[in-house]
């Protein structure tokens, strides 16, 4: 399967540019030769069972996984690729009044809550891995996601962005779907103040939503994203 | 069969991996997908927040209720237990009925023995208790009735009556709240009683309590019977009941009109014995009877009976239960002398009985817990150097003397251990 897939993005697919390079991998721009589509092939090693997962389900706040191969712990995944602003470029220059904020952030949720139903972690919610398109937000990049298996007293790896990433991403314990509720309250506080809680915290409802989703023990936050999206 | 690997793109036809999901050359997706999206918070939310008014609107209803329910008139049925827990503002009780002597043990099923077509009467007890101490709570817990009747239902046999009487606050019992004098007649027979407390708050409660009578058997001896003509005749007669009648047989000696000579001992079996009252005349002892049974439940009664001394010795000297019923006693050092202790301790009554010219007439000198029946009516006391001597321990009972006449007596009665007693109706002349 591993190398039909090689064989065929070769075959009918085009690379268009290089998006990132990394460690574990790197993310390519590739355009379909008969279509003029394009796709994001990504080529990563370690675990791509969330990428699998994606592979029987479409939510409109996630990019399309369509393809998925793996060969001696490296992976390839050909997925939709997301055409619109990242959200972590525009809040280089500007931030978002509270009712962006909630809008974008539901849509995040729904995300989530598509991964968390699927037992998957995202691990690495941040505006560099939100798309907004039009009025549709996607969450994209779930390389560092995983699933979360209960048996697990912690993960075996740090992944996350320093700063989104819950406590117990440090190697607390292990992550649950409540590092992503973590990182949604960080991410919430950055659009609408530019800043990190810690540093500033948003004011009125939605810095109390701050406050309550990044509580160090993922006990007091909201225990899922319904929760979240309930008090939005 | 070989395991399927390859399949065709259903929208180019191009070759692809069984397992693809994807189809390479027209870029389009080949498995089946499911559209996965979150579901409605509005409901979510709009309940939540809805919730605690729900809750509230649920908890008022349910106390509502409750309350509503609560001012409802109850009913309380012990269900054949002859005891109710009965709950209200003031706390809870323990309701039953019950023996004299165990206040906290209900009694729903009582069973009496009984002569045929004998008259007989015994009290049932309402106990009212703080259920939690034990306390008696019968004075502050009649405040709160309004009225309490008790009632046998028709009995087995209808003929023979079992009936209660008005439940009443009596001395007999004084712990009790209220006592009945239960009487039947006797026959082989059952009835089923109810007490009904009605309270004032409109609650009512319903105590039962089933009476079963069981005959004994009677064994009638006349002087065609056995002989009887002499005191030696008598005693051989007496000490041979215990092979010729049963233990719970109540037996009857029905004497001619002699004249017995010498002492007779009651120490086998209870015997009661009826005196001559026909034509011919009546019976006469001039010696001791000593009545002192085995076992301490049965009486002995003495029907008709003269007791003629010489001017010394006892004429019936008692340590268990005897009841003179129409005797006469003349001439003796003491006409009736009753001893003994304990629950059995010479117990004794007099009904009609007659004491003429005796040093003592009646001596009651008996450590006994009570009399088994504590009114002694009727009776005449005639020129007795004393009347009544009591010694001993006294009973708490008072001593009901109505309708006794004193007369001519050295003294009257001489109480050494201040027995209560009711002269109220007596007559001192």
């Amino acid at each position: 399967m591993y190398v039909w897939m090689e064989q065929s993005l070769e075959q009918f697919f085009q690379e268009e540019r290089l998006l990132k390079q990394s460690p574990r991998g790197s993310v390519h721009l590739l355009r379909h030769r008969k279509t003029g589509r394009r796709f994001v092939l990504r080529h990563f090693t370690g675990n791509d069972e969330v990428y699998r997962k994606l592979l029987h389900c479409t939510c409109r706040n996630l990019p399309i996984v369509y393809e998925a191969a793996s060969r001696d712990g490296e992976n390839l995944v050909l997925e939709e690729y997301i055409q619109g602003d990242n959200l972590g470029e525009l809040l280089q220059g500007t931030l978002f009044t509270a009712e962006e904020t909630r809008n974008i952030v539901t849509q995040v949720c729904r995300a989530l809550w598509v991964l968390h139903s699927l037992a998957a972690v995202h691990r690495d919610v941040k505006p560099e891995n939100i798309i907004l398109r039009g009025d549709q937000t996607v969450l994209i990049d779930f390389d560092a996601a995983r699933l979360h298996k209960p048996e697990h007293e912690t993960d075996t790896q740090v992944l996350g962005t320093t700063g989104f990433a819950a406590p117990e991403q440090y190697g607390l314990s292990q992550t649950d779907q409540r590092a992503d509720i973590y990182a949604v309250g960080i991410l919430i506080n950055v659009m609408l103040t530019g800043e990190h809680p810690s540093r500033k915290l948003a004011e009125g409802h939605l810095g109390r939503v701050v406050r309550r989703c990044t509580q160090v023990s993922p006990e007091k936050r909201y225990p899922n994203v319904l929760r979240l999206m309930e008090a939005l | 069969m070989a395991e399927q690997t390859q399949q065709t793109c259903p929208y180019c036809g191009a070759s692809l991996p069984a397992e693809a999901s994807f189809c390479p050359r027209c870029a389009r997706s080949v498995n089946q997908r499911q559209k996965v999206s979150p579901p409605s918070i509005r409901w979510r939310k709009a309940l939540r927040r809805a919730f605690p008014a729900l809750l509230l609107i649920l908890i008022l209803g349910a106390a509502g209720t409750g309350w509503y329910l609560s001012t409802l008139p109850q009913v309380y049925d012990d269900g054949g237990t002859g005891e109710v827990t009965y709950t209200d503002e003031d706390g809870t009780y323990q309701i039953l009925l019950g023996w004299r002597d165990t206040p906290y043990e209900p009694a729903p099923v009582i069973t009496q023995t009984a002569e045929k077509d004998g008259e007989y009467t015994f009290p049932v007890c309402l106990f009212i208790h703080h259920k939690d101490t034990g306390v008696n709570a019968g004075e502050i817990f009649l405040q709160k009735v309004a009225s309490v009747t008790a009632e046998f239902d028709t009995p087995d046999d209808p003929a023979a009556y079992i009936s209660y009487g008005d439940p009443a606050y009596d001395d007999y019992v004084p712990d009790a709240a209220l006592t009945s004098f239960t009487h039947f007649l006797g026959r082989e027979n059952s009835a089923r009683g109810t007490w009904t407390i009605s309270m004032k708050n409109g609650d009512v409660i319903y105590l039962h309590q089933t009476l079963n009578v069981e005959l004994l058997e009677t064994v009638d001896i006349y002087p065609e019977d056995a002989p009887m003509d002499t005191i030696e005749d008598l005693q051989v007669l007496v000490d041979s009941l215990g092979d010729r009648v049963g233990e719970s047989d109540v037996v009857n000696i029905h004497l001619p009109a002699v004249t017995y000579a010498g002492t007779l001992s009651i120490t086998e079996r209870p015997v009661n014995l009826y005196g001559s009252t026909e034509e011919e005349g009546r019976t006469v002892f001039t010696g001791t009877v000593q009545v002192n049974p085995k076992g301490i439940s049965h009486i002995v009664y003495l029907y008709d009976i003269d007791f003629v001394g010489d001017g010394d010795g006892v004429g019936i000297s008692t340590a268990r239960r005897t009841w003179p019923i129409g005797c006469r006693f003349t001439g003796w050092r003491t006409a009736i002398l009753c001893h003994g202790t304990g629950p059995a301790g010479g117990g004794i009554c007099l009904s009609d009985c007659q004491f003429t010219e005796n040093q003592i007439a009646v001596h009651y000198n008996s450590n006994g817990t009570g009399f088994f029946n504590s009114i002694w009516p009727n009776c005449a006391f005639l020129n007795n150097e004393t009347g009544l001597l009591f010694e001993g321990e006294s009973t708490e009972d008072a001593l009901d003397l109505s309708g006794c006449r004193f007369e001519g007596n050295g003294t009257d009665i001489d109480n050494r251990n201040g027995q209560p007693l009711d002269i109220s109706q007596a007559v001192f002349q």
